[in-house]
This record gives C-alpha cells, structure tokens and sequence, in this order.
C-alpha cells in the first residue's frame, strides 16, 4: 500500500477521539480495534472516530470497524464517525454501519453529543 | 406510483452498490495476490476482506495438510481459540473433495467437522465454506453471524461461494509458490555446498605430501564449517598407533601418537568405520569417556573417519566453535563428503610416498631425489638463491655388515636415518643415496649454514650409540658438502662436487666435514 496506516488518539473526559491518518485498507487498521478495546477495558464507553485523512475504506477496514462496534455494543458504549467522505458514508449505511454509530460532519459535534 | 417507483429505484441502487462493494473486494483479493508480504499476513488480509465485504464480525481459515490430513486453524477474527487442530480421515476428505459437493453451508446444517464445530459453539457461527480447488481440499473458512446476530442473507451466501472461491485460488496459489520458494532456498543451499566442497576437494586433490595435504584438509574444514579445535591422524598399522598430522587450534594437550589400546575413541573409530558425535550432558554416548580421550578430544566433539574404500586411513577430529552451539546436521554431512575426498587424497599420497621413499629408512630413493634435486636447482637459479647438498657416508659400514650380520648393518643405517630425518627442516629432503650413503638436500642454504648443519649431524651420530643384541656400536659418518652456484652449475657437478669432498673426508680420517671449493679458488688454484 502506497502509504503507512496511522492514528493519534485522544481522551476528553468520558470520550475517546481517535484519528486515523492513511487508508483503512490493511491490517495497519487494527490498531483502531486495539485502541478501543484497551479503552472499553478502562470505561471509556464513547468513541468518536475521525475519518478525514483516510478516504479510502476497503472492506478490511470495515471489518475492522465491525468488530469495535460489536466491542462498543457489548460494552453499551456509542460510537460516532466524523468526516465521513461521501463513498464511505454509502458504504457504511449499506454495511449497516449506521445502525450502530451515528455520523457527524465534525468532529467537534460528536464531541460535544456525547459530553453533554 | 412514483413513491413506489423511487422506492424500486432505491433498492436497485442499494443492489448495484451492495455488488460494486463485491467486485470491489475481489479486486482486493487480486491485489492481495500481488502483493509481497508472509503468507499469514495475506491470509489474514483475506479473512478480513471477506468479513468486511459480508459485514460478519468473526471468522476463520483452517487449513488442511494432505499429508498428514491434518486441519489447523492457520488465522482468525475474534473467535474463542485463536489455534485449533483436528485430524480428518479418508473419507471424510473424499466427500468434502467432491465436485459436485455445495461448497457454501448453513453450519447448523452441514454435516461434517461436527466435533471441530461443537468447540466453536459459543462463536454461535453461521456458515461454512469448504475451500478447495479442482478438487484438492485446502481447508474451511467459518464465518460468524453480521452485527446483532443477524444471519447472511442467502444473496450474501452466494457472495460468500463466490468470494471463497477466490480465496481457494489465492491460498493454493501462495502454497505453491512457498513450496516453489522453498524448494529455491534448498537448491541455493545444495549449490552453495557443493561449490564448498568443490573448493575444499580441489585444495586436497593435487596434493602429494601427506603432511601438507592434512595441513590442507584442515583448514580446508575450517572453511566448511566453523570448528574451534581439530586434528586429524593417520593410523599407522603396523605399530597399532594414530600419528598426529595436523591440528588446528589448542594444541597442547595432543601427543604426537597415540596407542591404538589406549584410547576408547581410536578403537571406536577403527571398529566402526562409521563417524560419531559426542555432546557434553547428552545421555547417550557412543561410549564412555575416558580421561585421556578427554584430554585429546574434549568433551564435545565429532570423529569423522578417512576411508578409501573400505580401508581404514586414520580419522578428522572436530569440536565446533563455542559460539556455533555445536555441528548442524548440513555441517556433518558436508564434513562426511569431505573425507570421502580426504580419503582418496590421503591414499594417492600414501602411494606416492611409498613409492618416493625407501621402506627401511623411510628416506627418499635415488631416484626421486634426482628428480627434486633438478628441481630446486632449477628453482635456485630462477630466484639467485644457494642450495646445499650435503653427501654423508656412514664408516666402517662394512666392517660392521661382515662382523654382526646384516640386520645389525639395517638397524644401523635406520639409527642414521632416524638422525638424519629429525636434523632436517620441513623443505629439506633426506635421501637414501644407495648402500651406506646418505644425501640430504637443503634449499635456500649457503656454505656456511651447510657445513654448520652437516656439523650438528655429524656430533649428533658420534654421540649416540646403538645397541644390537647386548653389542653396543659407536657410529661415526663423514660428510662432504657442496653448494650451487658456488661449487657447481649443474646437478651432476653438484653431486660430483660433493662426492669428491666426502672422499676427501674419509681419505682424511673420517668422521668430519669437507666442504668442496668453489669455482673460483678452484680457478686460482689452476
């Protein structure tokens, strides 16, 4: 893959922000199902996962993103995506995705919901 | 109507988009093929493509091993064992191989594996794909339910069929070519030993001189493998007894023979014709170690024998460097070719010597002497460097021969020849001239180093004494020395030079040195 996956992560409060940089489209992307489960282990039940620098999301990183809803769910956590790119929105809502994680524009909002 | 018809619209665009996502991730499934990674990690890819394609949150690939019929779970997702075997019988693989078998199943319906599928029940899985290609058996892929336990449609049943058939190819592609792989690394290891052992079999093959040829075998081992001591010794028959002829490391604890009865080792060695590895703290031992095999072998070591077809030479002794953690088996066999090789060479040497040297004396004959003699003349005059030639003529020889007998008159030339060969350096060549007479040949040698080594010898057998039968016989011999360019130009001149400084010598009282003029007081005395 052309570049490396990454993420930066951050918690505010009861909220987990997770950022990933690069394609949601190898196993670089499990570090987001680590990272979550390591937080859900210490009670940090909300996510919000900013998806602004990975436009590409194949079906490896939507595997991925399952197995933390499955995670969150469990856990009766939420989870949002932020930032989603059109392509992704629609992959996600036919996945079913949207079931479980609520998407926002930005990520400041998801914030500020699961704050408040 | 028209809501109807939007609503038609929208479920038609979520079809085509639900299989541009499929076509999309068989893309995927090719790109993974072309990708250079370890097989796990695009196994791994796989299963998280197929998961991700199908919205299933869990999953496996087991793979099945023909030989051995044995299942293992090779890569998984969030199921409750991460490695999981199971044996398959005969049978049961001819059925699932069936071509006309479905290969998508409801698990609750699928009629194999039931023990395996009763161990992943809390997984509470959903399908089943057997994964196979024309007919070969590769494995299973197991899928759980989508999010809420919402179980595959049956149009993603069919996705699964077809996505499991494309992971089939790719996994049967990546096994075939990790044997292909494999299969290039054990050549270019063969290739790689066989260029070695060409190497070291060349060094030894030219070589004539047994003492140089295992001077050669060793550091020829040394580059075969990493050893940080070893010897190796040659039997010697008649007197039951190995002589050391070349070490490589520590070597103060080697004698320069050892006794066949002696040691445990040897007779291992000889007896089996067949090489053998001690190991400190192994259990096993090919026997116990005695304390002088200790002291000369070690305690971790391999004796690998030089044989020529089926006769027994003598044996290479090797203990590999600490920092190697003891022989691998490419090590031993590559040590075993080796003195295969060994063993010709040692023989062709063997032969040779036999044929160059005198077997009473152990000298060189006549006839190779003048052979060599020519030889280093030719070598002296190309580099302008002196060679010596000292004649030695044992006296009252025979008087000696007609009072004791003949074997007191062997035994005495041996008593010389033992003297003559301990006074010689490696280059230096004693020779048996014929009768009593001696010769020795000493390359890179002047008057003055001549006439001192002559000298040595000459104190040397005045000094010993020989005992034959209750008879003690004082020995004395006379010397005549010459030196090319010096004395002489050429080799029969060389010999004449040095002849007639012996007869000077013995004209003269015996036991003592001569030296021949050179050319140039000869020329004044003229």
């Amino acid at each position: 893959m052309s570049e490396e996956f990454s993420l930066t992560h951050q918690v505010d409060g009861n909220v987990l922000i997770i950022r990933t940089n690069g394609y949601l489209n190898d196993l670089g992307a499990e570090q987001v199902d680590e990272i979550c489960s390591e937080h859900l282990e210490k009670s940090i039940n909300k996510i919000v996962i900013n998806l602004e620098q990975s436009p590409l999301i194949n079906s490896i990183g939507i595997s991925i993103l399952i197995g933390v809803i499955e995670a969150i769910e469990e856990s009766e956590g939420a989870l949002a995506f932020t930032n989603l790119t059109p392509t992704n929105r629609k992959t996600f809502e036919m996945m079913g995705l949207l079931q479980f994680a609520q998407p926002f524009d930005k990520e400041e909002e998801a914030v500020a919901k699961f704050k408040g | 109507m028209s809501e109807q018809m939007s609503d038609l619209e929208q479920k038609m665009q979520q079809q085509v988009l639900r299989y541009e996502y499929v076509l999309e991730a068989l893309s995927d499934i090719g790109d993974e093929l072309c990708r250079v990674s370890s097989f796990d990690a695009q196994l791994k890819s796989l299963l998280h493509l197929l998961l991700g394609t199908l919205g299933v949150r869990k999953g496996g690939i087991f793979l099945f091993e023909n030989y051995s019929k044995k299942v293992s779970l090779r890569c998984s997702w969030k199921l409750v064992h991460k490695t999981y075997d199971f044996e398959l019988d005969q049978d049961e693989v001819k059925l699932l191989e069936d071509e006309s078998a479905e290969i998508t199943h409801r698990v609750k319906d699928f009629s194999h594996l039931k023990n395996c599928l009763q161990d992943f029940s809390e997984d509470n899985l959903d399908c089943i794909s057997v994964l196979k290609v024309r007919e070969k058996l590769i494995g299973f892929l197991v899928v759980g339910h989508k999010l809420k336990e919402v179980p595959l449609t049956d149009k993603e049943m069919s996705f699964l069929k077809t996505l499991s058939r494309n992971i089939s190819v790719a996994i049967n592609n990546f096994l075939l070519l990790s044997e292909l792989r494999e299969a290039n690394v054990r050549l270019d290891e063969k290739i790689q030993e066989v260029s070695i052992l060409y190497q070291a079999s060349q060094m030894i093959s030219s070589e004539l001189q047994l003492q140089a040829l295992l001077d050669m075998a060793m550091s020829a081992i040394s580059e075969i493998t990493d050893i940080e001591r070893g010897s190796t010794w040659l039997y010697d028959e008649e007197h039951r007894s190995f002589n050391l002829m070349s070490h490589l490391g520590d070597a103060t604890e080697l004698p320069d023979s050892l006794a066949l009865e002696d040691s445990d080792i040897l007779q291992l060695a000889q007896e089996r014709k067949e090489s053998f590895e001690y190991e400190q703290g192994k259990t096993e031992q090919p026997a116990i170690l005695k304390r002088l095999d200790e002291k000369v072998f070690g305690r971790s070591f391999v004796v690998v024998p030089i044989l020529n077809q089926g006769e027994f030479l003598g044996l290479v002794h090797l203990c590999a460097a600490e920092s190697a953690n003891g022989f691998t088996n490419r090590d031993i066999r590559l040590i075993k070719v080796f003195a295969v090789q060994l063993g010709a060479a040692v023989k062709n040497a063997q032969l040779y010597e036999q044929a160059i040297t005198d077997g009473m004396t152990k000298l060189y004959l006549h006839r190779y002497f003048k052979q060599r003699l020519l030889d280093e003349i030719k070598r002296a005059a190309r580099f302008k460097r002196s060679l010596a030639l000292i004649m030695v003529d044992i006296d009252h020889f025979k008087c000696l021969n007609d009072n004791y007998g003949h074997q007191t008159g062997d035994d005495v030339l041996r008593h010389v020849a033992a003297i003559l060969r301990r006074a010689v350096r490696t280059h230096d060549l004693p020779v048996r001239y014929g009768g009593e007479e001696f010769a020795l040949v000493l390359p890179e040698t002047d008057m003055t180093g001549a006439v001192a080594v002559a000298e040595r010898v000459r104190r040397s057998i005045e000094n010993d004494y020989l005992e034959v039968a209750g008879v003690v016989h004082k020995i004395s011999a006379s010397f005549g020395v010459s030196v090319f360019p010096d004395c002489a130009d050429d080799m029969d001149s060389l010999i004449k030079a040095a002849d007639v400084a012996l007869y000077w010598s013995k004209e003269h009282g015996r036991n003592q040195v001569t030296a021949a003029p050179s050319k140039i007081s000869r020329e004044a005395d003229l």
